[in-house]
């Protein structure tokens, strides 16, 4: 783990303890699973969200690709009864597909990444709303689903599974990313395109790559964020849950100029969002408060990091010097 | 089924604009819109009663509006265009009627406005067609003392607190629990945000290890708490009341984790509007009491009539 990532932890650490000092519910079993089963829903498609902004791009579609894709799942399920491996394939495939339509669009259309996925963010939404007739579907009259039920928003030894699907996925975007090819491609990408594409690097595929991963890391939320809420509003479902993942990245380390980022800052930046969340409810600070304490506790995060950076900038003489020097 | 009411439409107006120039066809059928707060099953059962109301005028065009967000910005939006297309008739479920007055006014002017569900009393509304939120909330406050009769902690769950409808609620639900020694703990709000209400369903369970009851304002909270409860493994220990008719809800009061549900009659809410709507265009207002309020009552499912309005509900939905 990076200098960064360890600051994170200890931000995550001292915001744990002070809340558990304040109510020690906070850390019983019971909050901690439920926390645990958040982090692995809002976890996995930050990580998507990871990836496109380490090469550079941005995706502000996420959220309405859950509604789209949620009320395509459900009606399937609900209302055509499909057997639900198939339409979780769908989900997925769906997922993917529209990774690789923005990938395209940036890549070959020369779109820029922001224009795209804000386009992905209307036309998801309203597509959701037109299809479902802009009612909610809900998995209330379903009962042939009861295999994925649990093994969506099942638990085993008490363990969340959505929280076992996220680490996995970690693991294995984890290994992509900092141990493969692809991985050191990506961040090259994100660094400097031009320089990449020089040194004979496909890098449209390079990008399409982070999208199209991203996409298919969405339709696999989906799936278990509609098996969380058990019904799906096609308006407000996921909405703003771009935010919170962009957020969580930039929390993590990755930079919006891209080439910077790591996986295990992203699930960090998860976490701490998360026990915010959970802080303001468990402490019983009025609702009305919860984005403003997030969006405080993120802005002191950015001060911190920011002004931590400068001084290890200014620091290095005094470390050959022998004096204090921070931790690295 | 939804999607099948979809194509008849599509398919009608289609045909509608080969036969008849558009010029002809702009005149011949004057709209009505009934423009609600948030997309929910509940508006899916007024959604059928508008179109009970619509073969029974078929000379009107009646739709349903659902706003993108929650807003009070976005139904102004939406008025203001249903205006620019000279709607003949609106029905709206005011989102923050206070502060809506201004653009409301504007509707009653220049077409026929009533409100539903929620009203703005402000305005110059012709009439609300609705539930009285306040009575609702004493009925679930009465709800609530016999599923607790000897007391303790409840916190109440809803979308966002501006919301009058969310208000009128919490004061009739205070007005009856006087005296009585339930305390209402906390209410909690979600922005209409569902995986947020369920999360705040489960850090309440957290929070509280003595909680006795939860109660869900919204159509969507008190299926958010059964989840939560059923998953904490805290049936029977926390007693929950809840509003409306999700289908999820229904089967937490058949199967006994949820005490009761206080349901409203939206498909009344649809289908008066839509008729009073047309009966003041053609010119018949003595239809419309004094005090300016038609009040569809509540109704009170719990386990001994659950079965039966269980059916009915997936009979409307299903279409009608």
């Amino acid at each position: 783990m990076g200098r960064k990532e360890i600051g994170l932890l200890g931000l995550i650490v001292v915001i744990a303890a002070v809340t558990s000092v304040l109510n020690p519910q906070f850390l019983s079993s019971v909050n901690l699973m439920n926390m645990a089963n958040l982090i692995g829903l809002f976890g996995i498609f930050a990580i998507g969200q990871g990836l496109v902004i380490i090469t550079g791009g941005i995706d502000l579609s996420v959220g309405s690709i859950f509604a789209l894709l949620g009320v395509i799942f459900l009606d399937l399920v609900v209302n055509h009864e499909v057997a639900w491996p198939i339409a979780v394939l769908v989900v997925l495939f769906g997922g993917l597909l529209l990774g690789w339509l923005h990938g395209l669009l940036v890549t070959r259309a020369g779109l820029q990444p922001f224009v795209v996925t804000l386009c992905g963010l209307l036309i998801y939404r309203g597509a959701a709303r037109y299809y479902t007739g802009d009612s909610t579907i809900s998995l209330g009259y379903a009962d042939n689903v009861d295999a994925l039920i649990w093994l969506a928003a099942g638990r085993s030894y008490g363990i969340p599974h959505s929280f076992i699907a996220l680490v996995l996925v970690a693991i294995v975007v984890g290994v992509v990313l900092h141990r493969s090819v692809f991985g050191r491609y990506l961040f090259a990408v994100g660094r400097n395109e031009e320089a990449t594409r020089y040194s004979g690097i496909r890098t449209g595929a390079v990008v399409t790559g982070a999208y199209v991963l991203g996409g298919l890391l969405a339709g696999l939320s989906t799936v278990l964020l509609v098996f969380y809420t058990s019904s799906v509003s096609p308006s407000s479902f996921g909405n703003f849950y771009e935010l919170y993942a962009i957020a969580a990245a930039v929390l993590g380390g990755c930079s919006l100029r891209g080439g910077e980022g790591s996986v295990p800052g992203i699930v960090l930046g998860t976490v701490l969002l998360q026990i915010l969340q959970n802080l303001v409810n468990i402490l019983g600070i009025p609702s009305s408060l919860n984005f403003a304490v997030m969006g405080g506790v993120i802005l002191v995060g950015a001060l911190a990091d920011r002004h931590l950076t400068r001084r290890r900038v200014a620091a290095p003489p005094a470390r050959a010097a022998g004096a204090m020097a921070p931790a690295e | 089924m939804k999607r099948r009411d979809f194509h008849l439409l599509a398919g009608g107006s289609l045909a509608l604009g080969l036969a008849a120039p558009s010029v002809v066809r702009a005149q011949a059928r004057r709209s009505l819109a009934f423009v609600v707060n948030v997309s929910a099953d509940f508006w899916t059962i007024a959604r059928r009663g508008i179109e009970r109301a619509n073969r029974e005028h078929p000379d009107f065009e009646m739709e349903m509006i659902i706003p993108s967000q929650a807003s009070a910005a976005e139904q102004r939006r939406i008025l203001d265009e249903l205006l620019a297309r000279r709607v003949a008739g609106v029905a709206i479920s005011a989102i923050n009627p206070a502060s809506q007055t201004d653009v409301l006014n504007r509707v009653a002017e220049q077409s026929v406005l009533f409100t539903t569900d929620s009203d703005a009393p402000a305005s110059n509304r012709l009439v609300y067609i609705g539930t009285d939120n306040v009575a609702a909330g004493r009925s679930a406050g009465e709800q609530m003392k016999k599923a607790m009769p000897e007391g303790g902690r409840a916190m109440l769950f809803v979308g966002t607190m501006d919301a009058d409808n969310a208000r009128e609620r919490v004061q009739g639900i205070r007005e009856a629990l006087r005296g009585s020694n339930i305390e209402i703990a906390d209410i909690r709000t979600d922005e209409s945000d569902f995986a947020r209400a369920r999360r705040n369903a489960e850090d309440a369970l957290a929070r509280e290890r003595n909680l006795g009851m939860m109660v869900g304002l919204w159509a969507y909270n008190t299926p958010q708490i059964y989840q939560a409860v059923r998953e904490a493994g805290r049936q029977g220990q926390v007693k929950i009341v809840g509003f409306d008719e999700d289908a999820l809800t229904l089967r937490g009061v058949a199967d006994g984790t949820i005490h009761s549900t206080v349901v409203q009659q939206p498909y009344e809410f649809g289908y008066q509007s839509m008729k009073g709507l047309v009966r003041v265009i053609n010119g018949d207002r003595g239809w419309i009491p004094q005090n300016k309020q038609v009040i569809v009552e509540t109704k009170v499912i719990d386990r001994t009539n659950v079965g039966e309005f269980q059916s009915y509900m997936r009979n409307l939905l299903r279409g009608s």
